[in-house]
């Protein structure tokens, strides 16, 4: 078995899962949304050592979403998102619109929106990550949420699914 | 509808989709060493291992006994404010109290989140570093963890020996007790020191270059682990500044006061995380 450091290994236990959903909003299809995160971890682990601990989270935040953005625009937009990579259960009025928002957006974007509701980051740390202005992501965050406002089937939804 | 409203809808559209995540760890470590071997042949560059030892971290919780397992009769009897004291004062009674102070004691959840006040009895790690200078640590940790067998012990010893991570490491064992002996060189990286790559840095040169010598006893799923670090020019350098000998390590991390409870399960199974905290790690 390869033998990996306890405080890399732990890092991943802790990133992997919320990463890969971040990967997921970017791509729309959980297996490229692995191999991005594939990706990035290996590129995280070889410079793990010289990185300094409190580097460690921008350095693979910017690197799964440099590699989903590169992945995104190498496959064209239209092969983001497929239904069938939605599970059945989850195929309520929400989950489509959203989805169909989603596909509308251009990846970055779509990074914006994965930075911001998926990782829960801030506008400015957003920015940061991404190398765009604070302006940039507020426009990005808007264009989204109004999307989904726009959308009547979604105004009546409510979060956890249920509808009113 | 609220921009919190919209975001948590996102949130849950993309979590309810989700299969299980198939890439471990162990999966990326070969992959990149793969990459670095890849890059070593195009390059004709000489030989460079990257990956990071745990000098210190959490660590997942398994159900059998040892000095801080079910031998920690009463979960309900702990005190934590208690057993940092005691562990204060074990460390400088075997280490000498004038050797190393400033000593600061703190619980650990089992993704290394520091835990304050009364969920400290939940902690899967204890940590504690006492400094003798600016460039002389020791450091000792307690850890509910896997437990290990002299044979894993030897083939992790062999692994990390073969790709450099180490440059000594003897297995051995006494009085029920795994005990691992080792040295390496490291590199400073906030309060941990993962192993040095050989290329990042010179020693002597680079200030975030140091050496360690290390003892760490497994017994049941108790880890306790010693390990001095120092800024020195070189090894040989580094073993003229140690404070401690083996031995006195080993007396160190096999010392009955380290026990404490183990942490109770977490959400996902593993052990308990802060709350706040507990979304993010997956067994």
């Amino acid at each position: 078995m390869e033998t990996v450091g306890d405080d890399f290994a732990e890092f991943f236990a802790a990133r992997a899962l919320r990463m890969r959903r971040v990967a997921f909003t970017v791509l729309g299809d959980w297996h490229l949304a692995e191999d991005a995160v594939q990706t990035a971890f290996v590129k995280l682990h070889r410079a793990w050592p010289r990185l300094r601990r409190e580097s460690v989270d921008a350095y693979v935040r910017r690197a799964v979403v440099n590699t989903s953005l590169t992945m995104a625009r190498k496959r064209g937009r239209e092969t983001v998102v497929e239904a069938s990579q939605l599970d059945a259960a989850s195929h309520d009025t929400s989950t489509h619109v959203i989805f169909d928002v989603l596909r509308e957006l251009s990846p970055s974007q779509r990074a914006v929106v994965a930075l911001r509701f998926i990782d829960d980051l801030s506008v400015s740390t957003t920015a940061q990550i991404l190398g765009i202005s604070e302006g940039t992501v507020k426009s990005h965050t808007s264009r989204a949420l109004q999307a989904l406002r726009d959308s009547e089937s979604l105004s009546t939804s409510t979060p956890g699914g249920a509808h009113e | 509808m609220s921009d919190e409203h919209l975001g948590l809808l996102v949130k849950q559209y993309v979590v309810r989709s989700e299969p299980m995540l198939l890439t471990t760890a162990e999966d990326v470590a070969l992959a990149s060493r793969r990459a670095r071997l890849r890059g070593r042949i195009v390059m004709g560059a000489s030989a460079t291992v990257v990956a990071a030892i745990a000098l210190a971290g959490g660590a997942l919780v398994s159900s059998e006994p040892g000095r801080g397992g079910s031998d920690v009769a009463d979960a309900s009897q702990f005190s934590a404010d208690s057993y940092a004291s005691t562990f204060v004062q074990v460390v400088q009674a075997v280490a000498g109290r004038t050797s190393f102070t400033e000593p600061e004691v703190r619980a650990f959840d089992s993704q290394d989140n520091p835990i304050e006040g009364a969920d400290r009895d939940k902690a899967t790690v204890w940590r504690g570093t006492f400094q003798r200078s600016a460039d002389h640590f020791l450091q000792v940790y307690a850890i509910h963890s896997e437990s290990e067998s002299e044979g894993q012990a030897t083939a992790e010893c062999d692994g990390a020996l073969k790709t450099e991570l180490l440059t000594s490491c003897v297995v051995t064992s006494r009085d029920g007790a795994v005990l691992v002996f080792s040295e390496g060189t490291v590199r400073r990286m906030g309060e941990t020191w993962p192993a040095w790559n050989g290329s990042e840095g010179i020693p002597g040169a680079d200030p975030d270059v140091w050496f360690m010598h290390r003892v760490t006893a497994t017994e049941g799923d108790l880890q306790v682990a010693a390990f001095e670090v120092v800024r020195a020019d070189s090894a040989a350098a580094a073993r003229s500044l140690w404070e401690l000998d083996e031995e006195t390590l080993a007396a160190l991390v096999t010392h009955e006061s380290f026990g404490f409870p183990s942490p109770p399960a977490g959400r996902s199974g593993c052990g308990w995380v802060v709350p706040e905290k507990a979304e993010l790690y997956s067994c």
